[in-house]
Formats: C-alpha cells, structure tokens, sequence
C-alpha cells in the first residue's frame, strides 16, 4: 500500500525497513510487531490496514484536518 | 547456490514477461561495492542482498541493476539520500521515493516483486477516494514500513 501510494503521488515517500537488520531503528519506533507503519515520525500505527484507514493516517500526518470516511 | 530455484525464477519471469510496463532501475547500495566485503552481519546481508537483485534483475530484459558502495559513491548516495545500507531504490524513469531497507527475504521477497511491478505500470489501482485524498495532501508525508522476513 505503501508503495502504491508513493507511485500515485509525488508528495508522497515510502521506506520498507527489515526491523531485525536495523536494531536502533526498530528501538527508535517502538518496533515490537509487525507490520509498523511510521508516517512523518509523529503517525504510527500496527497491522495491516484497510486502503481507507491506510489512507486516513496518512492524511493526518501530513497536515490534512480528516481523511476518508471512516478513519479514526 | 542461486536464491531462486527453477521453479521460482520461471514463474517470476513469466509473470514480470506478462505485467511489466515501464523499465524499472534497482539502485542498490552496500557499504562497499566489489571485491570488498566488510565483516560482520552488514557485509553479509549486503551481499545476500546483491545476489537476490542480481537473480531478480536477470529475469527480465526490463529490470537493471546498479551496484554502488556508500563509501566510494557518496554522490549518488545523497542524490538517492542514503545513509543505511543495505538499501534498494527502485525506481523507474521517475523517482517515486521508494525504497527497501535491508535484505529482502523470505515473504520480503514477494513484496519487492510487487513493488518492483508497482514502479512498473505507474497506474496504482487506487480507490477514488484515495486519488482524492492524494490530491489534497498538503504536506509531504513520508512513510517507513517496519517490516521482518519471516
């Protein structure tokens, strides 16, 4: 999803970290499952998700008031 | 010993020979390139690495691969703002801002497949309501996904 979203547009980055190769990553994130997803070091959130809640975290993090209906 | 048996690698090259579009570039950085293997777990993650992409890289005319040291290509490592190794950008003509940290491994493998098919057809099928989103975002938004081979 990721990925797909980095394609889509250009505002939009995407990092796939293997957690076990780099230890003081996953330390810095809190990382004890996964998937985690990280979004501008502030949005986290664990578990594969939806497209529409994938989606909505995204969108708070980067400065959007909601995201599409139905995400927390 | 190849990563990929026969079986795998002709299944993936059947199925990159059917979806791929656009030519995809891995650039692919370890601590340093050829000849040199630096000890420890990074050095032999890194090189694990680079046979992988070298075997996927094989099975299809439109997949490249570019092999760079951290150490001694340093501009193109801050051109593609690397800083960890090992590290993967895959890209294709554009640079979406992709890119995969580590070794991809076990099902990490199956997901550098898609996103290499991702980079590929540059026509994600995304919900409208996602385009919509996408199109309104005001910030950039950078996204790591921690992941494990498992």
């Amino acid at each position: 999803m990721a990925a797909l979203l980095a394609v889509a547009s250009p505002r939009v980055s995407a990092d796939i970290v293997e957690a076990s190769e780099f230890p003081e990553m996953a330390e810095r994130y809190n990382v004890y499952a996964v998937p985690k997803v990280v979004v501008n070091e502030t949005t986290e959130f664990v578990g594969a998700q939806p497209e529409p809640q994938f989606v909505g975290y995204v969108a708070q993090a980067a400065g959007l008031q909601e995201g599409p209906a139905g995400a927390q | 010993m190849p990563f990929l048996n026969d079986q795998d690698a002709a299944f993936v090259r059947k199925r990159f020979d059917q979806e791929l579009h656009d030519d995809v570039t891995l650039e692919f950085f370890a601590p340093s390139a050829g000849g040199l293997t630096l000890p420890g777990q990074d050095g032999e993650t890194a090189e694990y690495t680079r046979q992988i992409l070298t075997e996927v890289a094989a099975l299809s005319p439109k997949i490249h691969l570019n092999v760079h040291s951290l150490i001694s290509d340093r501009e193109v490592a801050e051109r593609f703002g690397i800083a960890r190794t090992p590290a993967t950008v895959i890209r294709s003509d554009t640079d979406f801002g992709i890119r995969f940290y580590g070794m991809p491994a076990g099902y990490e493998f199956a997901t550098l497949l898609e996103v290499i098919l991702d980079v590929s057809k540059a026509a994600p099928s995304l919900a409208d309501s996602t385009r919509d989103v996408l199109g309104r975002l005001k910030d950039e938004a950078h996204i790591q996904v921690f992941v494990t081979p498992t």
